[in-house]
């Protein structure tokens, strides 16, 4: 039997994804060949922890559910592990995972387009079928559809001229932490499996700086590149802020994306016989744990 | 037609006459030679006489080393039974009262295509890291000459190799169970022989022995200590750490027990293969801190077992 798209229901962290467009899970088992003098090859066993993959690309017609963020205003999925499930066959069947992280957060946008948001996910925990199956669904979302004139582009130290597309992307290392299994005399004694073999990390650790990269391609009009001696030497920091907001009501804003203190890092020209001077701009910026700067 | 080159697959390492599971084998040997000098016939030019060398001569008995690095099995009637194989891992395991090893010398040995006997085990270790197989390395003296052996290979499978997917270990220190926020990253379990050879003088002079190839052989060679030693990296150093090894909460050193890890091995299959204690004193400790990755302690424990 197989399954249409229409079938099938994404759930991330009890939220039922608006505008997905594909998913993709996959998980790997890594092993070392045991290879044994006077014998040759033997047996090959298993020499890393398990880890998956899941990537969710979205077209945006809604609030992001896994844009929450704290009291701090820092993404909440940063720091924190999130479940998720493919359901499918009248949400009898799944395809779940435990223990996820947000590995990649990426938004982008052209003329013409609804942006798309690409998810990437790292899974330490559990991935496979049944994984994740009973989710507390919150309530449904509202459909918001942005168009090209609900999107807002600032940045802090000059008139942005007409931007034909943006990417928002943000980059995050998870560190795991693994250690032996515990178990005691009584255990080894009474031939006992340990209960907790540590399959999943101890600890997962966000890699600070968080490293967000901004590109934005504009119209060349008022805009003029800068001189790189002056950008290496100054390095001023400007603010990005991207406004997604409702095609109907501009000023209800669907997601929004601040790159604070960013850096210009490289800025092109591009010019063709066939269509307008175009300048791309690239910010990147640097989130820190405890030390805002 | 043999191969100049022995290859992996041909390459059998037998010791005291059973196969061996081995991944890496280095076999040394070398004679212990002085420079023998004498004064000359006398030289005018510097009114005396000019040293001559003469000779290089033996010091001591030809010795050799072998150094293995092999995989641990659960099968008890497996090559690599570390239970049939090494005595020190009786010594190690807390079920035993066998506090010391044999000195009878391992004969039938094969490394490759050398053969050789008077080997005497002086240290045994392994380690566990979370995912990985479990390798040991066990280092050999040995005295005597070598021989050649035609290249030999034997056949095996289905062996439940030991995993640190299924092993264990549990810390105590000073006898109290550790908390359940500590956690052993990884763990280096060693053992190791002093050993002390002795040689006969009438015994190495006369006889057939000092005319054969190998020369004389050690007469015994005795087992002088044993120790064990384990080291763990963990997520915590011992706090309130006394100048005799122990963690003192109170306000005496006295009856202070020993603190001690317990290693148990198991197979990927979930077979139990052996256990090692380390019960002793804490020998030292460091933190550090490191840019890209957490911080680490790491504990180490010495016991004296003779």
């Amino acid at each position: 039997m197989s399954y249409s798209n229409y079938e099938q229901t994404v759930i991330i962290n009890g939220h039922k994804l608006l505008g997905v467009q594909s998913v993709d899970g996959s998980y790997g088992i890594n092993e070392k060949p045991i290879r044994v003098a006077g014998v040759g090859f033997i047996d090959a066993v298993p020499n890393a922890p398990l880890q998956g993959n899941f990537s969710v690309n979205r077209k945006m017609v809604g609030k992001d559910p896994l844009l929450e963020t704290d009291s701090q205003g820092k993404y909440i999925y940063d720091e924190a592990e999130i479940d998720g499930v493919i359901m499918y066959d009248n949400d009898t069947k799944g395809f779940g995972f435990t223990k996820g992280r947000v590995s990649r957060y990426n938004v982008t946008c052209s003329v013409g387009n609804v942006p798309d948001i690409q998810t990437d996910i790292t899974v330490y925990g559990n991935l496979g079928k049944n994984v994740s199956m009973n989710p507390t669904i919150s309530e449904n979302q509202i459909v918001q559809y942005p168009d090209q004139s609900s999107i807002k582009l600032f940045i802090s130290d000059f008139s942005v001229d007409a931007v034909v597309d943006f990417s928002y992307s943000r980059s995050i290392n998870i560190l795991p932490v693994y250690a032996l299994s515990k178990g005691d005399s009584q255990t080894w004694t009474n031939n006992q499996v340990i209960e907790d073999p540590k399959l999943e990390p101890v600890q997962m650790d966000t890699q600070y700086p968080i490293e967000t990269d901004i590109t934005v391609t504009m119209i060349a009009s008022e805009y003029e590149i800068r001189e790189i001696k002056d950008r290496l030497q100054s390095a001023p920091r400007s603010d990005v802020t991207i406004q997604i907001c409702d095609a109907n009501d501009h000023s209800d804003i669907i997601n929004s994306f601040v790159g604070r203190n960013v850096r210009l890092i490289s800025e092109s020209l591009n010019s063709t016989i066939d269509g307008q001077m175009n300048i791309s701009l690239s910010y990147k910026s640097y989130e820190t744990h405890h030390n805002e700067i | 037609m043999a191969q100049p080159f022995l290859r992996f697959e041909n390459g059998k390492i037998s010791l005291n006459n059973k196969d061996l599971m081995v991944n890496s084998a280095s076999l040394s040997i070398a004679p212990s030679l002085t420079v023998e000098k004498v004064y000359g016939d006398y030289d005018p030019s510097i009114a005396g006489a000019r040293t001559e060398f003469v000779n290089f001569a033996p010091t001591s008995n030809l010795k050799g080393q072998l150094n293995i690095s092999f995989y641990i099995s659960s099968d008890v009637i497996s090559p690599n039974s570390v239970n049939r194989l090494f005595e020190l891992v009786d010594v190690a395991n807390p079920d035993n009262s066998k506090k010391t090893i044999s000195e009878s010398p391992i004969n039938g040995n094969i490394v490759g295509r050398y053969i050789f006997d008077n080997m005497y085990l002086t240290s045994f270790n392994f380690s566990l890291s979370p995912f990985q197989l479990i390798v040991a390395n066990a280092t050999y003296d040995i005295y005597g000459t070598i021989g050649k052996v035609a290249d030999t290979y034997f056949t095996k499978s289905n062996v439940d190799f030991a995993h640190a997917m299924k092993s264990f270990g549990e810390v105590k220190i000073s006898n109290q169970q550790s908390s359940e926020e500590f956690e052993i990253q990884d763990l280096n379990y060693n053992i190791n022989v002093e050993r002390n050879i002795s040689n006969r003088i009438k015994y190495n002079e006369v006889g057939p022995t000092s005319v054969l190839t190998g020369g004389v052989v050690p007469a015994r060679v005795s087992v002088e200590s044993i120790t064990s030693e384990v080291s763990i990296k963990s997520s915590d150093m011992v706090e309130n750490l006394n100048s005799y090894g122990d963690q003192q909460n109170l306000s005496t050193q006295q009856s202070i027990p020993d603190s001690s890890v317990d290693v148990y091995l198991y197979g990927l299959n979930g077979e139990r293969i052996s256990r090692f204690r380390c019960a002793g004193k804490i020998q030292n400790q460091s933190f550090s801190i490191t840019e890209g990755s957490n911080a680490s302690s790491s504990i180490t424990i010495k016991q004296i077992v003779r």
